[in-house]
């Protein structure tokens, strides 16, 4: 029974008995353990004929097994562990918890064969990883849970109507290749689309992982993005317009990350435009294309989740993660700042890296598909790579000028989760076939030729040489303590503005209304108090001395007339 | 920490040398180029040194234009006041 139960109930009975073990290393211990269990038990379990549970009329299929859900389930369990590895410090019940059960939402939504299973798990991943962002239990991250919570949320919404929509149309809820030509698949895309952080959908990123916790940040950064780009390989490859999309999102991230203070920031607007290269690589859709998504997918979370360790190791020392108030950190974090030059390195895709071997994958099959325009946005956006990611980080953290702080090396469980980390990078630079050969299709590509070392040399070498110069010039964007407005401003500031002011003036109308109403009123009940009141011309009652007096002054009158 | 290969490089002789050396290596990436018939994708792709001088000119781009982005959207840090992390601290207390 063991071996065959579905993926993700690994670590969601995992999570559940976590909360009943005392705090400290054996929680720590065993939320480390679940993914591990759960790697060997996805490696060495028989997945042929998936897990179906029938439910009412529909058939789910909890374990769809194949080359590409295998790819994302393998590096989301790798993920999970080093993420746990790297949190073993922590003493209390909510973060380990919830990193399994995390964990475990995406790794079901990676394997789920219908899409009445991938919307509960999107759900899933939306609601629980918000607890890693609240777990920092300021008020800032409470309103930048808030956010991101509506917009997962919203995401899955967006879904399930699309889902509906598909199934009423078609009948199947299988989650198969779709076409992008109906109401229920554009509902589908979008939500894809949320949560992989398309252009103008992707400001909660931005906002949400910089405000989680220290551990958090490093958790939250493997899953929900990778799970979007695993649902649109496995529903849109060969879609252009995500071609399109892609470009964008690897372009206007790179300004953004370049000028941003704060450095967990600035990578996560750098994860956005690694996105970009995944998406192109969905977009253009032919089997090298769609290789180098899965394989740039699993580098990327591996030197990410590095970059983001080193970071956040610098930022549970100092306090403090802003390039503004950092630097010279190398004389006595020594070992976190090699490591993140491992995570810059790879990132930035120099030979002998891990980025190196998969972002080319995606390049070749641009160039091949004659995508000339896309291809030199993509060399472009190689260039940023290294100029936020490559340089930015690691050379404002531990190198530039002296910050005069001399915080302690990363604690030990720290260092060994980056250390793996770094050696998973570097290994996969070194020995590509391992990863080419757990890929979606056939790897016939050789990353090593001496002509694609000597252009990728050339590119980021003279990059680093125009940035020693500016530097020398003093032209390169200072670090000062400061935000930049991006497009969450229009939901942030501007739309609370109009709908405030629109909700003053209705108030202000509403009375002007009341005023009139009363105005007319008033004078309405005036008048016929005047016609109809005690005092009123149509209700006056006249005594009876009135009427004797009347009646004298006739007969007086009647008397004359007689008498003259 | 006992051993710590940066501080060799704290010397500033030192530090000189191997920012010489990278400017010979990319001198020498440079002139190498015109010996190497490289397979391309694209006509640009084949122009003397195209890579080159497409990494030196994106990245200073970049930065110049992350500038104007700068002068065009940068805000104080407590722009969102209390609605965001932005200017508040880490809360160091708990995780120690």
């Amino acid at each position: 029974m063991l071996a065959t139960m579905p993926l993700p109930f690994y670590f969601l009975i995992g999570g559940l008995v976590s909360i009943f073990l005392p705090k400290g290393v054996i929680k720590s211990s065993f939320v480390c353990l679940v993914p591990v269990i759960a790697l060997l038990a996805l490696l060495n379990g028989n997945w042929d004929g998936g897990f179906i549970v029938q439910f009412l009329d529909l058939e789910l299929n909890f374990m769809r097994v194949d080359k590409l859900s295998m790819v994302f389930g393998i590096i989301f369990c790798i993920a999970a562990f080093l993420g746990n590895v790297f949190a073993f410090h922590l003493r209390e019940s909510t973060q380990p918890f919830i990193a399994l059960i995390y964990a475990g939402a995406a790794i079901g939504a990676v394997f789920a064969g219908d899409l009445i299973t991938l919307f509960v798990y999107w759900e899933l991943t939306a609601i629980s990883s918000v607890f890693l962002i609240w777990a920092r239990k300021t008020e800032g991250a409470y309103y930048s849970g808030m956010r991101y919570l509506i917009i997962q949320v919203l995401s899955g919404v967006v879904l399930l109507f699309g889902v509906a929509l598909f199934f009423f149309e078609t009948g199947s809820i299988s989650f198969v290749k779709m076409e992008l030509s109906s109401l229920a698949t554009a509902l589908i895309f979008i939500a894809f689309g949320i949560k992989c952080a398309f252009p103008f959908l992707h400001n909660w990123l931005q906002d949400s992982y910089p405000s989680a916790t220290i551990t958090g940040t490093v958790i939250l950064s493997a899953f929900t993005t990778k799970l979007a780009v695993y649902a649109l390989a496995r529903g849109f490859p060969g879609t252009e317009l995500l071609i399109y999309i892609g470009a964008a999102m690897t372009v206007f991230p790179i300004f953004f990350a370049e000028v941003e203070n704060d450095l967990r920031k600035v990578l996560a607007y750098s994860l956005n435009n690694q996105l970009g290269f995944m998406v192109v690589g969905v977009g253009v859709g032919t089997e090298l294309a769609l290789n180098g998504t899965a394989a740039h997918a699993f580098s990327h979370i591996l030197y990410k989740a590095l970059l983001f360790m080193s970071v956040g190791a610098v930022l549970f020392r100092t306090g403090t993660s802003r390039a503004s108030e950092l630097g010279g950190l190398y004389r006595t974090m020594p070992l976190t700042a090699t490591f993140c030059l491992i995570g810059a390195a790879s990132i930035s895709a120099f030979p002998l890296f891990s980025g190196f071997v998969s972002k080319s994958l995606i390049m070749s099959g641009a160039g091949k598909e004659h995508y000339e325009i896309i291809w030199l946005i993509l060399v472009f956006a190689s260039a940023g790579v290294l100029s936020h990611s490559g340089i930015k980080v690691p050379y404002f953290t531990f190198f530039h000028h002296d910050s005069g702080k001399r915080p302690q090396e990363a604690p030990m469980h720290m260092l060994l989760a980056m250390g793996l980390t770094a050696i998973l990078c570097i290994y996969i630079g070194i020995f590509p076939k391992n990863l080419y050969a757990i890929m979606p299709f056939q790897v016939k590509y050789e990353p090593y030729t001496f002509e694609h070392i000597l252009t990728q040399l050339q590119l980021l070498c003279f990059a680093i040489l125009a940035f020693y110069i500016l530097s020398k010039l003093k032209q390169l964007p200072s670090e000062t303590r400061s935000i930049n407005l991006d497009f969450d401003w229009t939901y942030r500031v501007f739309l609370p503005f109009v709908i405030r002011k629109l909700l003053l003036l209705l108030a202000s109308t509403e009375q002007k209304g009341l005023k009139f109403f009363n105005n007319s009123l008033h004078l309405f009940l005036g008048k016929v108090y005047q016609l109809s009141g005690p005092e009123g011309v149509m209700t006056r009652i006249l005594t009876s001395g009135t009427m004797v007096l009347f009646i004298a002054i006739i007969l007086l009158i009647v008397l004359g007339i007689i008498l003259f | 920490m006992k051993f710590n290969p940066y501080l060799f490089f704290e010397k500033s002789n030192r530090l000189r040398a191997v920012l010489f050396s990278f400017i010979v290596l990319c001198v020498g990436l440079f002139i190498i180029d015109f010996f190497v018939k490289r397979y391309t994708y694209f006509e640009i792709e084949g122009l003397y040194n195209f890579y080159s001088i497409y990494g030196f000119v994106m990245f200073s781009i970049i930065i110049f234009g992350s500038r104007f982005l700068r002068f065009l959207l940068g805000r104080p840090e407590n722009f969102y006041d209390n609605k965001a992390v932005d200017s508040e601290d880490y809360p160091t207390t708990r995780e120690k």
